[in-house]
């Protein structure tokens, strides 16, 4: 059995969907790029703020003054256009994946999965030699030049995004998804007024047959795209789900980059049957004579790890105690992708060991979006109670503690303390579980009756 | 669940009947958003801007009345007359910055700052306007001068000076030539402020007016063929936003940070803070807020003396959540009560270090607990000043 996995992982397969897929990546990341120059989000996101929240071991990494980030953006969009294109790809790929790594490193309420997935992919196409057809590179260097790479090269271009799609339905098994239909009932509810489809919304049985249908895509559309005889039917399944969520919701690129990216599902020579379509010929490689080439011991090495990270990653959430929903513990670099709704105010007290008490807005120290986004995640809260703490110091403040009185609703749930508001998170330590952190509130969500 | 419902409505939708009249079955439209927006808007937001047009007209006269009869060596009560006319204009002002949408809040603002721009204001800069103006009054061009020098809060300043003197450093050019004219300097400075802010008042009032700009018939038109908001659901988010100004600017600005139980630019923690007081000459910050408190009270429920008609609590009714309009509408009531039951010198109450004003600020607290949790996430609305970016 391992043998013939062995063998059809090391067989010859032709090139084309991989260099179709870093085409199609670097065309997609240009209009990411594009996109976010000609909006505000640049000034929005690294100019506005005047701290950041940060990940561990990267405190370091700062934005570049407003000119700089807009000028790295621009460097993107041209490292982006050499990747569709293929000029000097060995270079431009790892550019482009460290400088976009470097945008999300800045401030966690940048966090978006898809941009996770930027990076992964960036990542796996710097490992990969996608340029070696279509390409400036492979024209210009005949010894760049490839008709066929090793089966496991496009599996693991599948394995990534068959794991986003699998980990993001297995993240939708929650009661308050499938039995209540929530937060799809809430989102619904305010797009009543969307053209011709916004009448159905005002049915609240379609928010629980809109959660079954996106669980069940999710968990299962891997299995229908990786099967050839339900490929197609599947695919035209893939363009209507992100169309449509696309249409319904603020997700950005994702449904694009998802669509885009599930075409690596079909056969390995898709590109040429398309391009035979358009009167294009283009002949697939006769692959009975290439070599079967194994990965060297290195890169399987490197791979399993990869492998066993992308699946341990979204799963750690269940050996921490608690709701991931409300904790988010482990909820990050998951694909949990919205699936649940957080409102509510965080207010910072300092408390002087004289009992005197001192409230200290968030905002501050954050912009809108940033309050917002720190309101649902507690480690952020408890960055930003460190960094209040360091401030109030600081300014000549001594012997008091930093507490969070914090109301927070789930899914429309009441509005329920999420942070100890007893515990002084100037002495929390970010590591191991997080008891800080109260229990989830209990009880079903409330549900709202969709108006016009 | 009820899913079997849907497939009429799919085929419905399906055939192009997404215009057509709800079919028996259909769910109940028992809730118009836009209704709300044309009640909010023509009955409860543009009275506001109207009377506060009204009475901003009013103080010019007041003042020019001081004025000359300070000329005239006899002043009597006409400065008691003009602050009361300030006072009611600013009253009213008050009413309408409790939520402040539509034309004075567009431009970051702008109308807003120039009708009233506190915190922002410098009384040396005053001060320096006060004898530059009364020296040379064809110097003087309102137009060209920052909003820190102008507006309600300016002539606040000029018609309760704390001192005779001027408040800067090093004494401004021509002050020491005013003498025993700085009482007549400052009340035409006033004056002129005063024929500004009456100006602004009313372009803002026009451009809420069906007859001028209509801004009242662009929020009630939302959504529309030709309107500049995709939905009525997102002019709905927009008067949200207004209610806002109860959380940040009355719940900490206003009163948490000058009684020192919020961050404050002193440093004082439990104690006073004047710096950070609202309008601090006149002491009028107890009756701002309770004007502030009233106009929200309207919005989010839609009642006037005058009218009643649909708002946030009707909104949150029609989504099966009247326990939750109940309960805000009781804790901002409560906070209305505790706000009454404090001293109307607000001064004399952060003097005496009176409990009542914490009292009144953790009342108020309830209310915008609910505000930004599930107010919020009921009405599926966004947080104010937030910029809608990707999500996932």
């Amino acid at each position: 059995m391992l043998d013939r996995i062995r063998a059809a992982a090391t067989r010859p397969v032709d090139i084309a969907s991989l260099a179709a897929f870093r085409v199609i990546f670097g065309t997609v990341m240009f209009a990411s790029c594009v996109r976010l120059l000609a909006s505000s989000w640049i000034d929005t996101m690294y100019v506005e703020p005047s701290w950041f929240f940060t990940y561990p071991g990267f405190s370091w990494v700062q934005p570049w003054p407003a000119w700089g980030m807009y000028l790295h953006y621009a460097v993107l969009a041209l490292l982006s256009l050499g990747i569709a294109s293929g000029t000097f790809y060995r270079v431009v790929t790892p550019l482009f994946t460290l400088g976009f790594l470097y945008t999300q490193l800045i401030d966690v309420t940048n966090y978006l999965n898809h941009h996770y997935l930027v990076v992964l992919l960036g990542g796996l196409l710097t490992c990969l030699p996608a340029h070696g057809a279509w390409s400036i590179d492979a024209r210009r260097d005949p010894s760049v030049r490839r008709r066929v790479v090793p089966a496991w090269m496009v599996w693991l271009v599948r394995f990534q995004i068959g794991i986003v799609y699998t980990f993001a339905g297995l993240a939708k098994l929650k009661v308050d998804w499938l039995l209540h239909g929530q937060p799809l009932n809430l989102w619904l509810a305010a797009r009543t007024e969307t053209p011709i489809f916004g009448r159905l919304f005002l049915e609240p049985s379609l928010a629980y047959v809109m959660s079954w249908a996106g669980f069940l895509f999710d968990t299962t559309i891997t299995l229908w795209l990786s099967w050839r005889r339900t490929r197609l039917y599947a695919y035209f399944v893939v363009i209507f789900f992100h169309g449509a969520t696309g249409y319904l919701f603020n997700i950005g690129m994702f449904p694009i980059i998802m669509t885009s990216s599930a075409l690596i599902f079909f056969s390995p020579s898709w590109p040429r049957t398309l391009l035979a379509r358009f009167g294009r010929r283009s002949s697939p490689p006769d692959v009975t004579h290439e070599p079967h080439v194994a990965p060297p011991r290195v890169a399987r090495v490197a791979i399993a790890i990869y492998v066993a990270l992308q699946v341990a990653l979204p799963l750690r959430h269940h050996v921490y105690p608690g709701s991931v929903l409300w904790n988010e513990d482990g909820m990050r670099f998951a694909w949990h992708v919205l699936i649940r709704e957080k409102h509510g105010p965080v207010v910072f007290v300092a408390v002087f060991a004289d009992g005197k008490r001192l409230e200290v807005p968030a905002r501050n120290y954050l912009t809108a979006r940033q309050e917002r986004e720190m309101a649902g995640q507690p480690d952020l809260i408890l960055q930003l109670a460190r960094h209040i703490g360091a401030s109030l110091r600081g300014r000549g403040f001594r012997d008091f503690a930093v507490h969070a009185e914090t109301a927070i609703s789930l899914n429309a749930r009441r509005p329920a303390p999420m942070i100890d508001p007893a515990v002084d998170l100037l002495r929390v330590r970010d590591i191991g579980p997080r008891d800080w952190v109260l229990p989830a509130p209990g009880g079903p969500p409330r549900s709202v009756t969709p108006v016009r | 669940m009820r899913a079997p419902r849907l497939l009429p409505l799919i085929l419905a939708a399906a055939c192009g009947g997404g215009g057509a009249d709800p079919k028996p079955d259909a769910k109940p439209d028992s809730f118009d958003r836009s209704a709300m927006l044309a009640h909010l808007a023509r009955e409860v937001l543009l009275p506001i801007q109207a009377r506060a047009a009204a009475e901003a007209a009013g103080v010019p006269a007041a003042i020019d009345g001081y004025c000359d009869a300070l000329e005239a060596g006899t002043p009597g009560t006409t400065l008691d007359t003009a602050r009361a006319t300030w006072a009611r204009a600013m009253d009213t002002w008050q009413r309408a910055e409790a939520v402040l949408i539509g034309p004075a809040a567009m431009d970051n603002k702008a109308l807003r700052s120039l009708i009233y721009a506190w915190p922002i204001i410098s009384t040396c800069e005053i001060d320096r306007d006060t004898a530059s103006r009364y020296l040379d009054p064809s110097s003087y061009d309102i137009s060209t001068k920052l909003v820190r020098v102008r507006s309600l809060a300016a002539i606040e300043y000029l018609l309760y000076p704390p001192s005779e003197s001027h408040s800067c450093i090093t004494t401004p050019p021509g002050w020491d030539t005013l003498g025993a004219n700085v009482p007549r300097a400052r009340c035409r400075l006033a004056e002129a402020i005063a024929i500004d802010v009456a100006a602004k008042t009313v372009v803002v009032e026009t451009a809420w007016k069906p007859d001028g700009g209509n801004y009242a018939g662009t929020l009630a038109n939302a959504g529309k063929s030709g309107s500049p908001f995709a939905s009525a659901h997102e002019a709905v988010n927009v008067v949200s936003n207004g209610l806002f100004y109860v959380d940040y600017i009355v719940k900490d600005m206003k009163i948490a940070e000058p009684a020192g139980i919020a961050d404050n630019s002193c440093g004082a923690v439990g104690t006073k803070c004047l710096a950070e007081l609202e309008l601090p000459y006149a002491d009028r910050t107890t009756f701002a807020v309770r004007e502030n408190l009233a106009a929200l009270r309207e919005v989010f429920t839609g009642t006037t003396p005058t009218t009643d008609g649909l708002g946030f609590d009707d909104f949150l009714r029609a989504l099966g959540h009247g326990d939750v309009a109940d309960q805000m509408t009781a804790n901002l009531d409560n906070a209305i009560a505790e706000m009454n039951k404090l001293s109307d010198s607000f001064l004399a109450a952060l003097n005496s270090n009176d409990p009542q004003i914490a009292v009144a600020h953790t009342a108020l607290r309830a209310f915008t607990t609910d505000l930004k949790s599930q107010f919020l996430t009921l009405l599926a609305l966004e947080l104010p000043d937030d910029v809608p970016t990707d999500n996932d």
